[in-house]
């Protein structure tokens, strides 16, 4: 995925947006379920 | 509504369906637009390949405002009936809201670098969304430190229903100031609107993270009520050594 001089930016967000959910995600599901 | 979920069982029975269709709704929506968004859609006039970025900026910006609001209508109804269910799901809100807020900020700083030529800049909708990022954690650390659960709830709700002017500030002020950010682009009215090849990974991405916060929330209420049942449950009788005469 080449987006030209922007790549790093488009990856950046996307790899925040993937941190940031994937840690929600976690946090979520070391709770007791019903 | 409000009386029919009342009862945790009867949320238990909904949340017991709900809350899997959430969560299989939220991948399916975030592998298809992740896909979508990084792979098949075009590059914009205007943004050219920035406009990628789109995708996750705003969904996380939705999110972060659609969780503080059911945080603030939870806060109330737990003010004024004193329910325990929207203490919960109150509760439950805001560290998603927290973790969208803050997502927000960094995808939009990663976005305005190149836009703008800046990572920051102290404007209307940039401050109105750092300082929903304060009130959320100011909320969070209320519970946290409040050790009288039924003093924290009181003082977390006027927290949030104070907080929640902040929201109609965040929405207007790209009107109401002169901002770098651009208006609202999908619900600008008598706008042309946003064409289908991004309006659809768009859409794709804010059902997918519209659900996972409804999947974070319903995830953390079970949990709450778990905790309650056990702190309900009768005590094991201890264990008794029957002693022989003779």
């Amino acid at each position: 995925m080449d987006y030209g001089a922007i790549t790093p930016f488009i990856m950046g967000a996307y790899g925040v947006s993937l941190l940031g959910i994937a840690g929600l995600v976690f946090w979520t599901l070391r709770k007791p379920k019903l | 509504m409000i009386s029919y979920f009342a009862n945790p069982a009867r949320f238990a029975k909904v949340s017991k369906w709900l809350t899997p269709l959430c969560g299989g709704l939220a991948a399916l929506c975030l592998v298809i637009g992740t896909y979508i968004g990084l792979i098949s859609s075009p590059a914009a006039d205007l943004h050219g390949e920035g406009v990628r970025m789109l995708y996750v900026h705003v969904p996380a910006a939705w999110c972060a405002l659609a969780a503080y609001t059911g945080l603030a209508v939870c806060s109330l109804i737990s003010f004024v009936w004193r329910h325990p269910l929207a203490d919960s799901a109150a509760r439950n809100l805001a560290v998603p809201g927290l973790v969208f807020a803050l997502l927000c900020l960094a995808t939009g700083s990663l976005w305005g670098r190149p836009a703008w030529g800046t990572w920051w800049q102290w404007d209307a909708r940039m401050t109105s969304v750092l300082v929903l990022a304060f009130i959320y954690a100011g909320y969070i650390l209320l519970w946290g430190v409040i050790e009288d659960k039924r003093k924290a709830a009181r003082l977390a709700s006027i927290v949030a229903m104070v907080g929640f002017i902040n929201i109609p500030i965040i929405k207007f002020s790209v009107d109401w100031w002169n901002t770098l950010h651009q208006p609202a682009s999908v619900s600008q009215p008598g706008a042309p609107g946003m064409p289908a090849e991004f309006f659809i990974p768009l859409f794709i991405m804010m059902t997918g993270y519209t659900a996972l916060l409804a999947w974070c929330a319903l995830r953390g209420i079970e949990a709450d009520l778990v905790k309650l049942k056990n702190r309900r449950a009768p005590k094991a009788a201890p264990a008794t050594i029957e002693l022989s005469e003779g």
